[in-house]
């Protein structure tokens, strides 16, 4: 089997609204009706609530769904002491592709010294982070990712959201520029018409990730935005799933 | 004087380094002299209801010393039968709600209709009406006739609002804790009663030390200040 690659999705319930079905068998379901292979996820109880609980969810669903599901695992700043140990330990468990990390839901900037053990954990390890980006943001918006990105150059930082509504998207290409290992997926509730063809046409579509963003957001409104983009058919299948596969070092399980 | 306080929480806070672990709020509650605590855990606030409500209750047969509080987040609730006369057949003394960090307002119908639940079941409810607003006139609108209410976390602006409340609603209370202005408390007592008044402080997120003393050093005879510092509540939790 050689699918889709969903590079950005969620697991289980969020205090701030309803998602009914949130949990692996639904998501699973949902993978195999779109042609996802892979998912990679972090839990959501894991920033929102607490990150053990979250990640112990997120592992589950990874070792109840060997081959579909992965997972990030969450760093919460406000306990330093406990970051690396809590990465270290998922980072043993079946399905582990990397860190997640959420500066508008644990308030703290993402340049912020409080991420610092998460970071270089990740860059010891060469684990990629995902970040939540939100180009005008004071916590995780551009600026404060050229601060990481210049603090932490060997990190492979995964800006999420094409950076927020509208044409946010257009903040990435000057960013792109400046850090050429920065790679961005491609989830978001209300994008601009023409954000990945813009992308594609700047060059960028060596580093776009398929990301549904579920269950916050159903996939299939996330893949179509893939599927009917007016981009080259090798753009698409790169964005869809080659990307990440050479992302998480997957490549070998092409075939 | 017995202390029982309404109002306290546990569990892991993600907007900063404060730490609410059950290990604190015990501590806390030690520190302040309390007897029992009512306590809620913040994965039903932050992440499930039902999943809170479980540790809630695991928690509270480990530590006598906490009352089960539960919470429904109402952006969760559509099933048709009634969780508040589940939650009262499980041992919960009171229902706690939290819109603030929840993202609702008392306006829309799943709370109004949650409130019928409670005061169906006879499940008390605490909600938070924080400075000035209109949010504990809401409250008195929409809550059906003999819906317990607990005015919780008032601060000192809403305090001539929550009064004219307490007035029209003699089934509600409210919380002293954060009643701040001098006098403050005395009058409250004053206009609606001292038996209409229970102390809840928001342990351990803040410091409980300061509303006991408030308490104990206010004008209030000493009669009204074991009423409000543990009688009330203990009654209106059916005996504690």
């Amino acid at each position: 089997m050689s699918g889709f690659v969903d590079a950005h999705a969620h697991l289980g319930a969020h205090g701030d609204f309803l998602m009914p079905r949130g949990g692996a068998d639904d998501l699973v379901r949902r993978m195999d009706a779109l042609g996802v292979e892979r998912t990679a996820l972090s839990a959501n109880a894991a920033f929102c609530s607490d990150f053990r609980l979250g990640n112990d969810q997120a592992a589950a669903a990874a070792a109840a769904h060997p081959g579909r599901i992965f997972f990030y695992a969450v760093a919460n700043p406000h306990y330093p002491d406990g970051m690396a140990p809590e990465l270290e330990r998922c980072a043993g468990l079946p399905g582990f592709v990397g860190v997640k990390l959420h500066s508008t839901t644990h308030n703290v900037a993402l340049d912020s010294s409080l991420y610092d053990p998460a970071w270089s954990w990740a860059r010891e390890r060469g684990c990629p982070v995902l970040v939540h980006f939100w180009a005008a943001h004071g916590l995780c918006g551009s600026g404060n990712v050229r601060k990481a990105a210049a603090r932490w150059p060997g990190v492979k930082l995964v800006l999420a959201h094409l950076g927020g509504f509208g044409e946010a998207w257009r903040e990435l290409l000057p960013l792109a520029a400046e850090h050429p290992r920065l790679w961005f997926d491609t989830c978001g509730s209300r994008h601009a018409r023409g954000a990945i063809e813009g992308l594609v046409a700047g060059g960028r579509a060596g580093r776009l990730l398929y990301g549904s963003d579920a269950p916050w957001i159903d996939p299939g409104s996330q893949i179509g935005k893939v599927l009917y983009a007016d981009i080259p058919e090798g753009a698409r299948a790169a964005i869809l799933g080659g990307n990440a596969r050479r992302l998480f070092g997957w490549e070998e399980a092409k075939d | 004087m017995r202390i029982l306080d309404n109002h306290c929480l546990f569990g892991r806070w993600m907007k900063d380094d404060r730490d609410v672990s059950l290990k604190k709020l015990l501590s806390a509650l030690r520190s302040m002299g309390a007897e029992h605590g009512v306590a809620v855990s913040l994965r039903g606030v932050f992440y499930d209801h039902d999943a809170g409500n479980a540790e809630t209750l695991e928690v509270c047969r480990r530590h006598r010393e906490l009352v089960p509080a539960a919470t429904i987040n109402p952006q969760h609730y559509f099933g048709r039968g009634s969780l508040p006369a589940r939650l009262v057949r499980q041992g919960f003394r009171m229902l706690r709600f939290f819109p603030n960090l929840q993202g609702w307002t008392p306006q829309g119908v799943v709370f109004e209709r949650v409130l019928g639940e409670c005061a169906k079941a006879r499940l008390p409810v605490a909600f938070p009406i924080g400075k000035a607003s209109d949010l504990a006139s809401q409250l008195c609108r929409i809550a059906p006739k003999g819906c317990r209410v607990v005015l919780s976390d008032v601060y000192y602006g809403g305090l001539a609002e929550c009064i004219e409340v307490l007035r029209r609603r003699p089934e509600f209370l409210m919380e002293a804790g954060h009643t701040c202005v001098p006098g403050g408390l005395e009058v409250a007592c004053r206009e609606v009663g001292a038996g209409r008044v229970v102390l809840g402080t928001n342990q351990p997120l803040e410091s409980g030390l300061g509303a006991v003393e408030a308490i104990r050093r206010s004008e209030l005879s000493s009669r009204d200040q074991a009423a409000v510092l543990g009688g009330n509540l203990s009654r209106l939790l059916g005996g504690i």
